[in-house]
C-alpha cells in the first residue's frame, strides 16, 4: 500500500518537474539585448566563451569573423541570417558542397563564376564530390 | 521623541556590532595555525593586482567582440518584441550562437544569394 502511494507520489513530481519549464518558457518575457542583466548576457554567450577557451588556435579566426559580423550593415545581417538558417537545414554533404563552391568562387570574376556554375551543373554526383573533395576550404 | 529613537538605535547599532566583533574575534581566535596561514595565503591574493598586460586586454576586447556578435544574431534573430516561444527557442538553440561564428558570415551573406540558391538546388 505505501509502495503504491510513493510511486504515485514520485510520479505526480516526476510530471510536476516535466511541466514546470514549458511553463516556464511560456510565462517568462525577456527584453531586447541590450536591455538584458549582464547575469544573463553571460548565459546566453556561455557557449561562445566556451568555444574561445577550448581552441586557442582558432582564437584569429573567430575575432576575425566577429569583427566582421560588426562591419555588416543591418541588411547584410538579416540576409547572413538567412543563410544560416538555410545552412543550418543543410545535411553535411550538401554543406561541405556549399562552402567548396564559396570560396572557389569569392575571388572569382562574374564570367568565371557562370563558367564553374555551368561546370557543376554538367558534373555527375561522383564528379561533383571528387571536385569537392580536392578543394579544401582555405578559411576565411 | 525622534532623537531619543536616533540614540537608542545608535546605541544599538554600536552594541551590536561590539558583539559582532567579540564573536569575529573569539572566531578567529579558535582558528587552528594551518587554516589562518591558508586564509592570509588567500588575502594576498586577492589583494594581488589582477594582470594588466596586453594578453589581458586582448582578452578583454575579444569577450567583447563575441559579446556584440551575440547581440547582432539576438537582434536580428528577433525583430521587434519577442514572443515568449520565439525567446524560448532562441535560449534553448544558444548553441547556435558557436555554429554562427564557426564559419564566415561572408558564406552565410552569400548562402542567401540568388547564385547559392540555385547551386543548392541542383
Amino acid at each position: 500500500m505505501h509502495h503504491v502511494r510513493w510511486t504515485s507520489l514520485s510520479l505526480s513530481l516526476l510530471l510536476v518537474l516535466a511541466v514546470l519549464p514549458a511553463m516556464a518558457s511560456q510565462s517568462v518575457t525577456y527584453p531586447a539585448w541590450d536591455a538584458l542583466s549582464p547575469a544573463q548576457r553571460d548565459l546566453l554567450i556561455a557557449p561562445l566563451k566556451e568555444h574561445w577557451n577550448s581552441d586557442p588556435t582558432a582564437r584569429p579566426r573567430l575575432m576575425q569573423r566577429a569583427q566582421r559580423w560588426q562591419r555588416m550593415t543591418p541588411e547584410e545581417r538579416a540576409r547572413a541570417h538567412r543563410g544560416f538558417d538555410r545552412w543550418q537545414n543543410m545535411d553535411p554533404g550538401k554543406r561541405e558542397a556549399m562552402r567548396a563552391l564559396f570560396h572557389a568562387m569569392r575571388d572569382m570574376t562574374p564570367a568565371q563564376r557562370t563558367a564553374l556554375q555551368q561546370q557543376w551543373r554538367a558534373m555527375t554526383s561522383a564528379q561533383r564530390q571528387a571536385w569537392v573533395q580536392a578543394r579544401t576550404p582555405s578559411g576565411d | 521623541m525622534n532623537d531619543q529613537q536616533n540614540q537608542h538605535g545608535a546605541v544599538g547599532d554600536e552594541e551590536f556590532d561590539r558583539a559582532l566583533r567579540a564573536i569575529h574575534a573569539d572566531a578567529v581566535s579558535n582558528l587552528s595555525a594551518r587554516t589562518r596561514a591558508q586564509l592570509q595565503q588567500r588575502l594576498r591574493s586577492a589583494a594581488r593586482p589582477a594582470p594588466t598586460h596586453r594578453h589581458g586586454w586582448q582578452m578583454a576586447s575579444a569577450l567583447i567582440a563575441l559579446v556584440l556578435v551575440a547581440g547582432a544574431y539576438w537582434r536580428t534573430s528577433m525583430p521587434g518584441a519577442p514572443s515568449p516561444a520565439a525567446v524560448a527557442t532562441a535560449s534553448a538553440d544558444n548553441g547556435d550562437l558557436v555554429a554562427v561564428i564557426d564559419e564566415t558570415p561572408d558564406l552565410y551573406l552569400w548562402l542567401d544569394s540568388d547564385e547559392a540558391t540555385r547551386l543548392a538546388s541542383e
